[in-house]
């Protein structure tokens, strides 16, 4: 109570001075609008404010944007997403990949002076992997993990896991090492912003709530020689300070970047592609990470429970294309493709495809029939807390609509549907969207418990040698019947490919025409 | 007098408690749950109980209303689940940049609407009262957000006078030339808000003109200006100065859709994104905060009355 | 003066025409839309106006015009229903707490106290609670609404039963229930109409603002408030989804407002300072 006064005290000054220094202040702006940041800063206009940049615990991508400079991983990905060592300066595999050998990195450094070692990788994995988002999909695997030396550790699955470095190197939701001190009691509530300490070229400033998170370059920085190459191999730090400025509304941001008030800022609005590319005081950058619309039948009660066909009926009934061309827009910024994984990967297989996309009513009332359905009505949840969701499924519902199916077109924030889609009784379909993953072990549909609960025994079956195989072009087979019974047993419907793009001032050097999956700042400067 | 501030200061503890139940039930009827928007997508159900058990949401309700209660009434308003610290350092972070922006536009609005209210009640029913009535009426009109997003494009990113979003603290910085910020939002939430008080800024004088005490002044043979200054302008000080009151509450909250269109780290829009985050502490705590203070004002408003006119007298 | 006077009128008159012509275009939307406002035309997306599409069309090449048209219904049904729900529910609760002073202390006080909540934040928390749907949205703004309506009502209340005549109702036996129905009420219908004239007309300006804030009418019904929510993306691209949208908001409004006016001056010339002072 005491600070209400002071905060009421606080107001009548303001105000008081407020009224003398408005008229002034008219005048003033005039002068100082057009006066520059200091150099040495750039400020990045992001879409929200992350929960927290405790990469064990979340899996925000706005989260692994920021923290990816203050963190770093054992592994990361070059630009063909394959893992390449980071705080690994080699590895050594034995008991044809039963067992791993991690040689760390000597030399580094964490933000708070101590040198990095084993036991800071070891307390940090094992973190992750009791209370990690991805971590347990790895852990599930593993007999034991240890220290076998100062800068050593060994890896001991139960049997051949080929997806480890994969795991190792996605650090969204991933293992970023932290100083052994600061993970000693930390359970799954995410760590404290006065431990964000990393061994990254930036190490983390300061955190004003509403305004902006600030990150310093790290002197004591030991990066690597290769040549930057994706996010692996050097990480130069030319700014001194890079600041993430929340800026929810999408033209505030397109504003503020052609205002000069913000050097880089994140997802634009995809019809307004042609016009900034065109425009010249703007630079566009494509995300190379391609993001999936993805519809999620309830595999667990309701009309689709065991119903493959009438599944497979929904989906002879899509029309892709112009889903979207409506959601996304431009051409550039989608490919109407079945492959779960996009090409640019190795993983691009075509298994079971001609299933996608069929656009053929006909083919759908058929299937229709033949699944016994008579017109029950279809819960279809969609949230427009993101647009893409919503003007998908506006396209999808009115085709379904069209083909005879009963469709409902449930709209709710994404809170409410997320807690809503946890009720098997509450829904028949849900739609979202899934990120970038350079592995298919890491998508969302693979866990048996993600909503929508698909967990044959065809699918446990096949993941099961999906992960124990440890050869690329193997698993790759492996991945193929996987997709192939995706088609089969439709427990997903995929829309298809699309690339966010992000806009910076011509000013800033260094960023390239597109970037892989989060964009980040280390090796670029501002002229 | 003072027995009827004591009667009315205690009259709003039973207020406030209703006020506190009625905030409390709302937000724990909406749908979702913070534990889950926490963790995100990838969560196992396992997980998201482990987590709403620590952070208490396992608990009966009324168990979780009375804990709120209670750390309240030591001064403890819980800790934000989104944000991770006390709810109290988070609402005054953001109280900065509403109280600021409340203080610019309420100054704008005084500065603008009074004395064209006033001008038109003087010259009433001429072409220019006539004028005056049809653009406040016009302004009175527009979304603030249409009208925002146009202050935008032509001062911002045309003229480049001002700058787009974000509000950089004052206080924290001590650099005043900050302000220039909220200037452009200070202007989109006082065109409405002027223009109603144009209206009723020429009503009450209007109506003030016609007492008896205003036509004896008249009579007296006192001038025109003199009449209106000390008589009319006076009396109608009463309805304006409340309505400012209710005006100046109304911005401090009520300002989301601005706040939104230029992102500025004000308390409407931590509303608002706590809603769609779940974060029930953090939004409990400002509705309530904010009615307080509503109350608060109201009470300022009733006692300004006694001040501005003597005819009322509080026992 | 002369001038003046005939400027007024002519100004509410145009008000006056302008909200006929709404409803018009409301009841004949059907007719005058060729084009279904939900249809999808992707390739067309994003037409300036003029040629097939008078208004344009939008990120789903859907027409613009035929939006605007239907958003009327959508508007005036959304005005309509707050109106509704916070005059009726507004002008019992107020008359029974004006009337029955037993029940006056604790609807008065809930009145207060939810008076002291931001109208809008409330709206929203109001939504966040029944989701978005077009009765959800009307009961959420109409809350709003109803605490003032309420306030009002209890005034006029406290006024009107100190007056002669329902004294001598009282006294002749009449039911108290029948008093307030038949003598308290139909006594304050004119303040009423003018507060309700207002109230549709900020209420179309509430009903955007949830709308821009994503937590208004469902998107798929064509509304002003979804159009200039769904365009302001679109600002520089594609100006026409602002245009359209919002100067239909804008001249609805004004014409409400222009109406209340003459009602208020037409009916209640003392209300003028309690529907204002709020």
């Amino acid at each position: 109570m005491k600070k209400m006064k002071k905060m009421k005290k606080m107001k009548r000054s303001i105000m008081k001075r407020n009224i003398l220094s408005l008229s002034v202040l008219v005048l003033l702006t005039t002068v100082f609008a057009g006066a520059a940041c200091a150099a040495g800063v750039i400020r990045v206009a992001v879409i929200d404010e992350p929960p927290t940049l405790d990469q064990h615990v979340v899996t925000s991508d706005l989260a692994t944007t920021i923290a990816q400079h203050v963190f770093e991983g054992l592994y990361a990905f070059d630009s063909k997403y394959s893992p390449v060592p980071m705080l690994v300066k080699d590895e050594e595999i034995r008991d044809a990949g039963k067992t791993v050998v991690l040689r760390l990195r000597e030399g580094v450094k964490f933000h708070d002076g101590s040198d990095f070692d084993a036991e800071d990788a070891l307390a940090s994995l094992k973190r992750w992997g009791e209370y990690g988002s991805r971590g347990p999909i790895l852990f599930n695997n593993l007999e034991k993990i240890e220290a076998t030396g100062k800068l050593e550790l060994t890896l001991t699955f139960r049997a051949p896991f080929a997806p480890w470095k994969n795991l190792l190197a996605f650090i969204n939701g991933g293992p970023v090492i932290y100083p052994k001190e600061v993970i000693e009691g930390a359970d799954r509530t995410p760590i404290d912003p006065s431990k964000y300490i990393g061994t990254g070229p930036y190490r983390f400033a300061e955190r004003n709530v509403g305004r902006y998170i600030s990150l310093a370059r790290y002197e004591g920085y030991a990066s690597r020689t290769e040549p930057a190459d994706g996010y692996a191999g050097k990480r130069e730090a030319i700014f001194d300070e890079i600041r993430f400025i929340p800026v929810p509304d999408a033209g505030t941001r397109l504003n503020g970047v052609k205002a000069g008030d913000y050097d880089y800022a994140e997802q634009m609005l995809g019809d307004l592609f042609d016009s900034l590319r065109e425009d010249d005081s703007i630079r566009v950058s494509v995300n190379q990470g391609a993001n999936q619309g993805l519809a999620f039948f309830n595999s667990a009660a309701g009309v689709f429970r065991g119903n493959y066909k009438l599944r497979q009926a929904l989906s002879a009934a899509l029309d892709m294309e112009p889903a979207l061309r409506a959601a996304i827009g431009p051409q550039e910024l989608w490919k109407a493709s079945g492959s779960m994984m996009p090409d640019t990967t190795g993983w691009y297989s075509t298994a079971g495809t001609d299933k996608y996309s069929k656009n053929d009513a006909a083919l759908a009332k058929k299937l229709a029939k033949e699944a016994g359905y008579n017109g029950e009505k279809i819960v279809l949840m969609a949230s427009t807390s993101y647009k893409i969701h919503y003007d998908t499924t506006l396209v999808l519902v009115k085709q379904l609509q069209d083909a005879g199916f009963n469709v409902d077109h449930q709209i709710f924030d994404w809170a409410t549907l997320v807690s809503k889609r946890a009720d098997p009784a509450q829904w028949d379909i849900f739609f979202t969207h899934h990120g970038f993953v350079p592995d298919p072990v890491l998508y969302s549909f693979m866990s048996d418990a993600y909503p929508g609960w698909w967990a044959t025994d065809a699918k446990a079956a096949l993941s099961k040698a999906f992960v124990e195989t440890m050869d690329f072009p193997a698993r790759k087979g492996v991945w193929d019947k996987l997709q192939a019974l995706i088609y089969e047993e439709v427990p997903i419907v995929k829309v298809g490919d699309y690339f966010s793009y992000d806009i910076y001032s011509p000013k800033v050097q260094g960023l390239s025409e597109s970037s892989l999956i989060w964009p980040k700042f280390w090796g670029v400067s501002i002229r | 007098m003072f027995a009827y501030i004591v009667r009315r200061v205690l009259s709003m503890i039973p207020s406030l408690l209703l006020a506190s139940i009625l905030v409390f039930s709302f937000i724990h009827m909406i749908p979702g749950d913070p534990a889950q928007m926490m963790l995100g997508d990838m969560a196992t159900p396992e997980q998201t109980e482990a987590l709403r058990e620590t952070m208490g949401l396992d608990r009966p309700i009324y168990a979780q209303y009375f804990i709120w209660l209670g750390g309240i009434l030591k001064g403890d308003f819980g800790t934000s689940i989104f944000f991770h610290q006390s709810v109290w350092d988070v609402i005054v972070d953001r109280a900065e940049t509403s109280l600021f922006l409340a203080a610019m536009s309420i100054t704008l609005i005084i500065a603008i609407g009074v004395p064209v209210g006033v001008l038109s009640a003087v010259r009433c029913n001429s072409a220019l009262d006539q004028s005056i009535s049809a653009l406040s009426m016009f302004f009175a009109s527009i979304p603030t957000f249409w009208l925002g997003l146009n202050f935008m494009m032509l001062f911002s990113v045309s003229l480049k006078w001002f700058p787009t979003s974000g509000f950089p603290s004052v206080l924290a910085s001590g650099d005043w030339t900050n302000l220039r910020y909220l200037v452009l939002p200070a202007l989109t939430l006082s065109a409405p808000n002027s223009a109603l008080i144009v209206r009723l800024t020429r009503s009450s004088m209007l109506d003030a003109s016609h007492a008896d005490h205003v036509r004896t002044a008249r009579a007296k043979g006192l001038s025109e200006g003199t009449v209106n200054v000390r008589h009319v302008f006076r009396n109608s000080l009463i309805s304006v100065v409340s309505a400012l009151g209710f005006t100046f509450v109304a911005l401090v909250a009520g300002t989301v859709v601005t706040e939104t269109v230029f992102s500025l780290p004000g308390v409407g829009r931590l509303v608002v994104e706590s809603l769609l985050r779940r974060d029930y502490p953090t939004i409990q705590g400002i509705i309530l905060v904010v009615a307080f203070l509503y109350m608060c004002i109201n009470l300022l408003v009733d006692l300004s009355f006694a001040f501005l006119d003597p005819r009322i007298r509080y026992s | 003066m002369r001038f003046g006077f005939f400027l007024r009128r002519k100004v509410a008159l145009a008000g006056f025409f302008f909200i006929a012509l709404l409803l018009v275009v409301a009841v004949a939307a059907p007719f005058l839309a060729r084009i279904p406002p939900q249809t999808l035309n992707p390739v067309d997306k994003l037409q300036p106006p003029g040629g097939a599409y008078l208004f344009g069309t939008d990120n789903f090449g859907r027409d613009v015009f035929s939006r605007v048209v239907y958003g009327a219904r959508t508007s005036l049904t959304g005005g309509a229903g707050v109106v509704l729900f916070s005059t009726v529910l507004g002008v019992l609760i107020g008359a029974v707490a004006g009337y029955f002073r037993r029940t006056e202390a604790w609807l008065m006080r809930l009145v207060d106290v939810m008076m002291a909540f931001p109208p809008l934040l409330l709206a929203l928390v109001l939504v966040s609670i029944l989701g978005r749907g077009m009765v959800n949205v009307i009961v959420a703004v109409g809350v709003t609404y109803l605490t003032r309506t309420v306030r009002v009502v209890y005034a006029l209340t406290l006024r009107i039963r100190e007056e002669p005549y329902i004294e001598a109702a009282i006294a002749s036996g009449v039911r108290p229930f029948d008093v307030v129905a038949r003598h308290v009420i139909p006594n304050m219908l004119s303040p009423i109409i003018v507060q309700a004239t207002f109230t549709f007309a900020f209420s179309l300006l509430d009903l955007a603002a949830l709308d821009f804030l994503g937590l208004g009418i469902p998107p798929a019904v064509p509304s002003w408030g979804n159009m200039l929510s769904e365009g302001r993306m679109y600002l520089t691209r594609a100006p026409w989804l602002l245009i359209f949208p919002g100067a239909s908001i804008v001249m609805t409004v004004l014409s409400f407002n222009l109406a209340g006016d003459v009602l208020r001056d037409r009916l209640d010339p003392q209300l003028r300072r309690k529907v204002e002072g709020v």
